[in-house]
């Protein structure tokens, strides 16, 4: 089971608290299909991702950026128990969604790259990086936890 | 052999020649350090890296910030051709120095972070998808002599 000190639970909860969810997601969405442009096989139906500024500009990019980042709030409820609360979701990108499950470490370090830039250094400082991609890691494991 | 636009030589040229390595370089390391403890094998010369306040003012770790990063300048300059700049260090953080190909990796991406956080909004994803070709570019070369 994953260990969290206090320190990193602080910061954990913290920075999820400075976070917008619709902000940041759309943000690390389109991150993610700009730099990993492979990744935009899993969104044939999302219409035009020809260009960065279409991906950019794409509104059902932005949303499933804002619902695949929402989903981190279960996470940030259930620190001691991510693997469980992720069970069902794991199966799900699995046997459904048919997702290379190197893309969730992929994302998250979109995301991690989105929130470095959106609060600086001042916030986003080594121990809360630290405390972050621990907990980013730990998500991304129980996404492919039920992998076959 | 990689490729470059002149778009992209462009970010690049312009990343480095707004970076104060005074600055940049310590921020990166102390990261590395902090984020991914395991890498402090490597400097147990180095004093206390006890926690990360004293790894933030260790004037060690931040002397050899600054030299890690000026490595890159090699690169920099030598764009279409990193593999060979780098093939000596690459022998020398391999048989002398004995560092896992896997930590080269770690510090590019707390790299970025700093470069992230310094940049902001500037941190565009075109920006991002260039520094992160520029840096595979670099640890790909610097792991290339080992064996």
């Amino acid at each position: 089971m994953v260990e969290w000190t206090d320190a990193e639970r602080k910061a954990i909860i913290g920075l999820w608290g400075k976070i917008d969810v619709g902000e940041i997601g759309p943000q690390a969405l389109s991150r993610l299909l700009i730099v990993y442009p492979w990744g935009q096989r899993y969104f044939k139906a999302f219409g035009d991702l020809s260009t960065n500024a279409a991906i950019m500009g794409n509104p059902k990019v932005a949303q499933h950026g804002k619902t695949v980042m929402g989903g981190l709030e279960n996470a940030v409820k259930n620190l001691d128990n991510i693997k469980q609360t992720y069970a069902k979701l794991s199966a799900m990108h699995s046997e459904k969604l048919h997702v290379d499950p190197d893309n969730f470490r992929v994302l998250a370090e979109c995301i991690s790259l989105c929130v470095a830039a959106k609060f600086g250094p001042s916030v986003f400082t080594a121990e809360v990086q630290e405390a972050w991609q621990k907990f980013l890691s730990v998500v991304v494991s129980a996404l492919g936890r039920q992998y076959h | 052999m990689v490729e470059w636009s002149e778009n992209e030589r462009s970010i690049i040229s312009n990343i480095f020649s707004n970076l104060d390595y005074n600055d940049v370089g310590p921020k990166a390391l102390v990261r590395c350090l902090v984020v991914y403890p395991w890498t402090q094998r490597y400097f147990s010369s180095f004093g206390n890296l006890y926690n990360a306040e004293a790894i933030s003012t260790n004037p060690k770790v931040a002397a050899h910030g600054i030299k890690v990063l000026h490595g890159l300048d090699r690169a920099l300059k030598n764009l279409d051709n990193i593999k060979a700049t780098y093939a000596e260090l690459s022998v020398l953080h391999s048989e002398k120095l004995h560092v896992d190909p896997d930590n080269f990796k770690l510090l590019s991406d707390c790299l970025t972070i700093v470069i992230a956080g310094k940049l902001g909004s500037a941190f565009t994803p075109e920006v991002q998808a260039t520094f992160q070709k520029f840096l595979a570019v670099v640890v790909s070369a610097l792991g290339k002599q080992y064996h």
